[in-house]
């Protein structure tokens, strides 16, 4: 890939996400003309590099958008919900082609047929208020198809521009000659020279009255010949217009090619009769010569159903060869799509980031000379205590650099939230749509920053929460209306950073989830008794939500209520070391709170010692430590619990849990760690709290990867080694 | 004079302009049975064109000039 395609690639994708964004601008407020201006100028750029490149359907499709907005931004046609559906689609279909792009460098074979069908889309939105001129056949342009084929056949299977021509009866007078101005249509496909009415005779004709119209098609764009005819303007009516290909007359019955026959020698050779083992060679052989001779045709691609069919029995294979020979086409399509290679992880890093970095590696540098002299003391027999100095103060100094270091680097890796934002506008405006609502979204703090491991993994569970709030939380219309609620519902997105990391909340002004019903869904899903349903308090209800199979709504739509969303959300949240929260008011609303760590790179666990060794969990996990006297701790058979503000919280024992031996030591309580495993409290027995650590976590690699329950190891700062468990997997 | 007028011969030479359409119109009023020679004309105003058109009379000499012999020929031949 050339540098310049590359930079295509990266340009049309910010011009495509500057277009949509404008355009969601210009649907809320159809008054906007800075956004008409930012999307036209979004669309005339990108129109601009297509045809750098020689992307024909592509430059198409954009200047039909353009065309459509030159509609809009002159008045000509109102900006509607479903011009703008069309306009979304074209942008969607423009990333799907820069992806495709930057994989094969060619569009899809279909981007013809495509970029027409946007294009009679973007028509039908625009109405008939729009101007013939911004139609492709438009009333008026009907002859175009009625051209006999030996007309047409200059234009034949052509994107054309049409142009019918009826000049004023005075243009004499005006200095007008409209042949003339036919002649210097470029690239002339086509012209017609039809008289406006029958001829009278001779001696009434009056010579400098224009009876004369023209049609005609040209090769050349629209705005070319926009310029050509710009001093009529009202006598002159353009148009593109794709000429259909002529009927081809059945295809010349071409010669089979050197491949094909060598294919089909290839098949025959297989047929041929022999020994097991001669047709063992010759398998062999005729597979490496259908190899090279795809390969030399430049049909690779075909290679794989030829490899597989290898797999096959002998028949099989002939088979496949023969139709390789016989019909390329058929055997192409039948092959796969080669899977998308999985998108370039760039990262952009503010030249201010990098620069910091650049000073802080000059002092460790600097910071690093002092220890050969320090070397050199202890050579020359300086005393112990002087020498212990010399290297604590030369420690400091490394430390604190190392520190910054540290903080440095993970600066560089955070990014604005406002890259997991930018999608839901456009996503809150097709839902909404979809589902009849109508809804506000109010995006505050996306220049929040945060990890940008964390950022990818917040990206889809904000999205189902934002959707799920659409389509569960925020009721239809016309309950709103019956419940004195504005007709428009607010769903609020909103980040902050707090001290225990990032905080994302959804919030919506909708329903609102009715505790009993979720009690009453958990119940049936069998994932709690009736009577644990009823011990719940509403707020420990809602959280159930968040269990496998427990939907917030009796109605499973195409969009959410499945039931898999909100533990996939908690799923995902936890993975990143974060936790999940939920509060509603029936009637009121409901808010998602998502907290994450800052960052994944560091995480701060709590540390506690149990059988001599040390383990550690996510700070954002524990919600409490205490010591619990033996009395309290209610036992029922094996299963024990212990009564926590006010509440029952089942106790576990790490050492049972590890399968570690009981502790015999003698103690007058339990230490007892307050853990939340999503929305589940759990009283947690270890034998002793350690300090809290920042640590960098490595994950199990390995045969250790398989094991459950662990979610990685960190070496402590006096070498000892930590190990992070997650606790959902071992309870 | 960009279109010469001999006799029953109307010649039209280099680009015609519309200040011959009232001399032509004339002139074809006049003449019994006009012969037309479009050899020599590089340019024809449309003017000029309508009045061929209307008098129906056929074209004697074909002009060279690709553009009015590749598409205005054709419609005078057509009549």
């Amino acid at each position: 890939m050339s540098a310049l395609f590359e930079q295509f690639v990266l340009e049309s994708r910010e011009l495509l996400e500057a277009a949509g964004a404008a355009l969601l601008r210009l649907e809320r407020d159809p008054t906007d003309t800075a956004a008409v201006n930012d999307l036209f100028r979004a669309l005339h750029t990108l129109k601009g590099a297509t045809a750098l490149f020689d992307l024909a359907p592509f430059t198409r499709m954009v200047h039909a958008g353009e065309d459509a907005l030159m509609a809009v931004r002159d008045g000509r046609a109102a900006m509607s919900g479903d011009l703008a559906d069309r306009l979304l689609e074209l942008l969607d279909t423009g990333a799907a082609w820069v992806d495709g792009l930057e994989h094969s460098q060619s569009l899809p074979d279909s981007a013809g047929a495509r970029a027409q069908a946007l294009e009679t889309g973007l028509r039908a939105a625009l109405g008939g208020a729009a101007e013939t001129a911004d139609g492709a056949t438009p009333a008026g342009f009907a002859w175009v198809h009625e051209l006999p084929e030996a007309e047409r056949v200059k234009a034949a299977g052509r994107t054309v521009t049409a142009i019918a021509y009826v000049p004023a009866e005075d243009c004499f007078f005006a200095g007008d000659d409209p042949l003339d101005l036919c002649r210097r249509i470029p690239d002339l496909l086509l012209l017609r020279i039809e008289a406006t009415g029958a001829w009278p005779p001779l001696a009434d004709l009056d010579p400098y009255r224009c009876a004369l119209r023209f049609r005609a098609l040209s090769g050349a764009p629209k705005d070319e010949l926009t310029r050509l005819f710009r001093g009529v303007p009202d006598q002159v009516s353009l148009a593109t217009v794709a000429i259909p290909a002529l009927a081809v007359p059945a295809p010349p019955a071409v010669p089979p090619s050197l491949a094909t026959a060598m294919l089909r020698e290839q098949a025959r050779i297989l047929g041929l009769p022999g020994s097991d083992e001669e047709t063992a060679a010759r398998r062999a052989a005729v597979l490496r010569a259908a190899r090279n001779i795809l390969a030399a045709e430049g049909r690779n691609a075909e290679g794989a159903a030829l490899d597989r069919a290898a797999e096959g029995p002998s028949d099989a294979l002939i088979r496949c060869i023969a139709s390789l020979a016989d019909d390329p086409a058929a055997v192409t399509q039948a092959t796969p799509v080669p899977p998308a290679a999985p998108a370039r992880r760039a990262l952009r890093v503010d030249a201010e980031r990098m620069d910091r970095l650049m000073a802080l590696v000059g002092e460790l540098v600097v910071a690093k000379g002092g220890l050969p002299y320090l070397a050199r003391e202890a050579q020359e027999g300086r005393s112990a205590d002087a020498l212990a100095q010399g290297i604590k103060e030369a420690h400091g100094r490394i430390d604190s650099i190392v520190g910054e270091l540290q903080d440095a680097v993970l600066r560089l890796r955070l990014l604005p939230l406002s890259r997991v934002f930018d999608p839901l506008p456009r996503m809150v405006r097709d839902t909404a749509r979809r589902l009849g609502k109508s809804v506000e979204l109010h995006l505050s703090g996306g220049e929040t920053e945060a990890d940008k491991d964390i950022l990818d993994i917040l990206g889809e569970p904000l999205l189902h929460l934002v959707r799920n709030g659409l389509d569960h939380g925020v009721e239809p219309p016309e309950r709103r209306r019956a419940a004195g609620k504005p007709e428009v519902a607010a769903l609020r997105v909103q980040a902050f950073q707090d001290s225990n990391g990032i905080v994302v909340e959804v919030s919506d002004d909708g329903a609102g989830i009715d505790a009993e019903a979720v009690r009453r869904k958990a119940v049936a899903k069998g994932a709690l008794t009736v009577e644990q349903a009823a011990a719940l308090s509403d707020a420990e209800a809602l959280r159930l939500i968040f269990l496998p199979g427990v939907s917030t709504s009796e109605t499973v739509s195409d969009l959410s209520g499945r039931g898999v969303g909100m533990d996939a959300v908690r799923g995902a949240v936890e993975q990143a070391g974060g936790r999940v929260e939920v509060a509603s008011t029936p009637g009121a609303g409901t808010r998602f709170r998502l907290v994450l760590p800052l960052t994944m790179m560091v995480t701060r666990l709590v540390t506690v010692e149990t059988a001599g060794a040390l383990y550690g969990f996510p700070v954002t996990l524990v919600t409490g430590m205490q010591r619990v006297p033996h009395g309290a701790i209610r036992r029922m058979k094996h299963a024990e619990s212990v009564v926590v503000q006010d509440a029952v919280v089942p106790l576990l024992r790490l050492r049972r849990l590890l399968n570690l031996p009981e502790d015999e030591r003698e103690r007058s309580g339990e230490a007892v760690l307050l853990v939340d495993l999503g929305g589940q409290p759990v009283a947690l027995v270890v034998d002793a709290f350690r300090e809290r650590a920042d640590v960098v976590l490595k994950p199990m690699t390995g045969l250790l990867a398989r094991l459950r329950g662990y979610a990685g190891t960190a070496v402590l700062g006096d070498g000892r080694l930590l190990l992070a468990l997650n606790l959902r997997e071992l309870v | 004079m960009p279109i010469h007028f001999e006799d029953r011969t109307a010649r039209f030479e280099g680009a015609c302009t519309v200040e011959e359409a009232i001399p032509l119109a004339e002139w074809l009023c006049a003449v019994e049975d006009p012969r037309l020679d479009l050899g020599g004309c590089t340019a024809l105003h449309t003017a000029l064109l309508q009045l061929l058109l209307a008098s129906e009379r056929p074209i004697a000499v074909p002009p060279e000039d690709a553009f009015l012999k590749g598409w205005v020929m054709p419609v005078l031949v057509k009549r």
